[in-house]
């Protein structure tokens, strides 16, 4: 173990390192250009390769060629710049290429106020890219998290063979902490699927044999002859089946092969939440404040929980099904206008909890008694 | 170019268009070159703004500029220029604008994306003869994000993504000769440090209808590492070294409009670099021989085939 000050962009970087990224394609943005810079140091000194794109699309299409030539690879953005990478990543969904891809969230619409936090790509880390999209989206609340959180970004994107976001903010990013880090050559890592039959008996990447299955993928150059595509795909599962019917089940299975585990990827974090009435819900940075108004609302006598997402996508509303069971009102404090309270309110539908938010789109964090306030004025 | 207005400093505008009071860094080159092009342009100009250090001069409600600017995405300031040029021309055909209120469209682009993300637009804007004006201030590198590498950083710069001994190992980009081989009416290299010379330029490129082009040398205290006070001195120096060829392309010619001394006679190159923190690593802890012999080499071969 180790321990040092880190920037959060800089435990982002050592956690993908850890976890075996080694290639990074960057082009820079506030307030994600730190992880470029980083990565440009580092990748150097650990045998990988940083490389200077072009434009955001061309850093994500560069770490999706390292990851089919079997390298593990990252980019990182933010704003505009996720913007410009939705054709990509959703061609790197279509053709089940892990990518990691960090996105250092800041204020919009448009450029907005580039050095102005903000936590408003909930909606789009999942609905960005055009069609059905599957998401594993993870949301760090301290740096030392955002280490691990990378960690599982890559690990997870290797095992559902699909692009995963770590969703962290220019607060998270920008700031610096103490960190614990650990043995890399101890960290846990996971591979991709990979073929082990004679490459004669290998067809192609798509070999599925269920809805839920993640088929192995061969690395370029292996002798595994590897075509990805984004369209057309014809899943090879034994049965025969139409064009139509193949098209059904490979787009299904786009998005079962991440659904099915929704309950093991649903990751959050629950304090005090089995007998509140009151259940603050909040990712990121803003589960501080929420954590702060919870202590708060407790020594007024009034029974406050709270349930942090780590996991953005798939989405854990069974979790806050849970968490709700005593509830009577809900607070979503988030850096947006409302984007988390409304998946909030999807998974309580029907329960008859009142939802209410505390919205900050001014770049300023939320402060706990804000979010006291909205609960006393709930509770009236 | 002698048919321009502009013989001498004295000829140039004495009142300035652009405000002071920006939050641009002291010493920036490009707001040098901003200022001066709008001088000569006037004030019926409308800016079109890529993604870039320039994009402060417009941090809404704060503007030096006494007219309008637009904000499009990084790489489609040209294509944003095209709807504005197409909707001034209907709204003059149907005389709901008098010609004397016609804007001039200028495109503000920085080397990132002129030289990078922009470069396709730009060249789709010439293919369609958009009349615009596009102005690249190139401070060879990402500077609004702190300098990382571009595709116009020039050999052996250090920047905040090429860290390593030799720092940029490869070549700056030559955008001018990509633009002149779209055969545009005008396409130009200037430099703050000159203003008669780009004065001259811009009065030069009104003459032309369709895309005229501008290369600056946007000297940057900040990410290049000199003391601002030496911004018109880096330019100057960048000229009567070499490195930055003042020249124009019309008439599918290129002239260059000042030549700097013969080999032998004119500085070496590495007065410039070493004036310069980003290429400290060249001269310490030992002088890189090697490195700036091939960057001098490469000066002298571009004018010997200028001559």
């Amino acid at each position: 173990m180790t321990r040092r000050l880190l920037m959060g962009s800089e435990a982002i970087c050592e956690g993908a390192i850890a976890a075996g990224v080694r290639f990074y394609a960057g082009y820079p943005i506030t307030p994600a250009t730190e992880v470029a810079e980083f990565m440009s140091a580092r990748m150097p000194q650990v045998g990988g390769s940083y490389v200077q794109m072009e434009d955001e699309m061309g850093s994500f299409a560069a770490a999706m060629g390292a990851s089919c030539a079997g390298v593990k690879a990252m980019t990182a953005s933010s704003g505009p710049g996720l913007a410009l990478m939705q054709e990509e990543i959703g061609h790197a969904i279509a053709g089940e290429i892990p990518v990691v891809l960090v996105n250092v969230g800041r204020h919009g619409p448009g450029i907005g106020n580039a050095t102005g936090s903000a936590q408003m790509e909930v909606m789009q880390a999942k609905y960005g890219p055009n069609g059905d999209c599957p998401m594993i989206a993870l949301s760090p609340s301290t740096i030392e998290e955002a280490f691990w959180l990378t960690v599982k970004c890559v690990n997870l994107a290797e095992r559902y063979r699909t692009p995963t976001i770590l969703l962290t903010e220019g607060l998270l990013a920008l700031q610096r902490s103490v960190v614990d880090l650990p043995d890399y050559g101890k960290v846990e890592t996971w591979e991709r699927p990979r073929p082990e039959g004679a490459p004669s008996e290998y067809a192609n990447p798509y070999m599925a044999t269920s809805l839920t299955a993640v088929p192995p993928m061969g690395d370029f150059g292996t002798g595994y002859r590897s075509i990805f595509r984004t369209g057309g795909i014809q899943p090879q599962h034994g049965a025969k089946m139409t064009r139509f019917e193949a098209q059904h089940f490979s787009t299904t299975r786009l998005n079962q092969k991440v659904e099915a585990h929704r309950d093991e990827l649903a990751l959050t974090e629950a304090l005090q939440t089995e007998d509140a009435d009151v259940l603050y819900v909040a990712f990121g940075t803003q589960f501080h404040p929420a954590r702060a108004a919870m202590q708060m609302a407790r020594a007024k006598g009034i029974k406050a929980g709270v349930l942090r997402l780590i996991t953005i996508w798939p989405f854990p509303d069974k979790a806050i099904r849970q968490a709700a069971q005593h509830a009577k009102l809900a607070v979503v404090p988030e850096m947006n206008l409302g984007q988390l309270r409304g998946l909030v309110t999807q998974a309580l539908a029907g329960s008859g909890i009142r939802i209410d938010g505390v919205n900050h789109v001014n770049s300023l964090t939320i402060t706990p008694q804000e979010i006291l306030a909205k609960t006393e004025d709930m509770l009236r | 170019m002698s048919e321009t207005r502009f013989k001498a400093l004295k000829d140039l505008p004495a009142q300035h268009l652009l405000l002071p009071g920006t939050p641009m860094c002291p010493g920036c080159g490009g707001l040098e070159v901003v200022k001066q092009v709008y001088d000569v342009l006037g004030e019926n100009t409308v800016f079109v703004n890529a993604a870039g250090c320039l994009t402060l001069l417009a941090t809404y409600p704060f503007t030096p500029f006494r007219g309008s600017w637009i904000y499009t995405a990084m790489a489609s300031a040209p294509a944003g220029a095209q709807g504005i040029r197409d909707a001034l021309d209907i709204l003059i055909a149907k005389g709901r604008l008098p010609p004397a209120q016609n804007l001039d469209v200028v495109v503000l682009s920085g080397d990132g994306a002129a030289y990078g993300m922009g470069l396709g637009p730009t060249s789709a804007a010439i293919d369609r003869g958009l009349d615009f004006y596009y102005l690249c201030y190139d401070n060879e590198g990402y500077g609004n994000t702190g300098q990382q590498t571009s595709a116009a950083t020039p050999a052996g710069a250090r920047t905040a993504t090429d860290h390593g001994p030799v720092g940029f190992a490869g070549e700056k980009k030559d955008l001018f000769s990509i633009w002149v081989a779209h055969h545009p009416p005008y396409v130009a290299t200037i430099t703050s440090a000159d203003p008669v010379d780009l004065a001259r330029k811009v009065e030069t490129a009104r003459g032309h209808a369709g895309p005229k082009l501008f290369i600056a040398l946007a000297q940057c205290p900040t990410g290049w590492h000199y003391d601002p006070k030496d911004t018109v001195q880096m330019g100057r120096l960048a000229v009567a070294t070499g490195i930055w060829p003042l020249k124009a392309y019309a008439g599918g010619r290129v002239t260059h409009t000042r030549r700097p001394k013969p080999k032998g006679e004119r500085p070496p190159v590495e007065e410039y670099l070493r004036a310069q923190g980003r290429f400290d690593h060249l001269f310490s802890p030992t002088r890189n021989e090697e490195a700036l012999a091939r960057i001098q080499a490469r000066v002298d071969a571009y004018w010997d085939a200028a001559e």
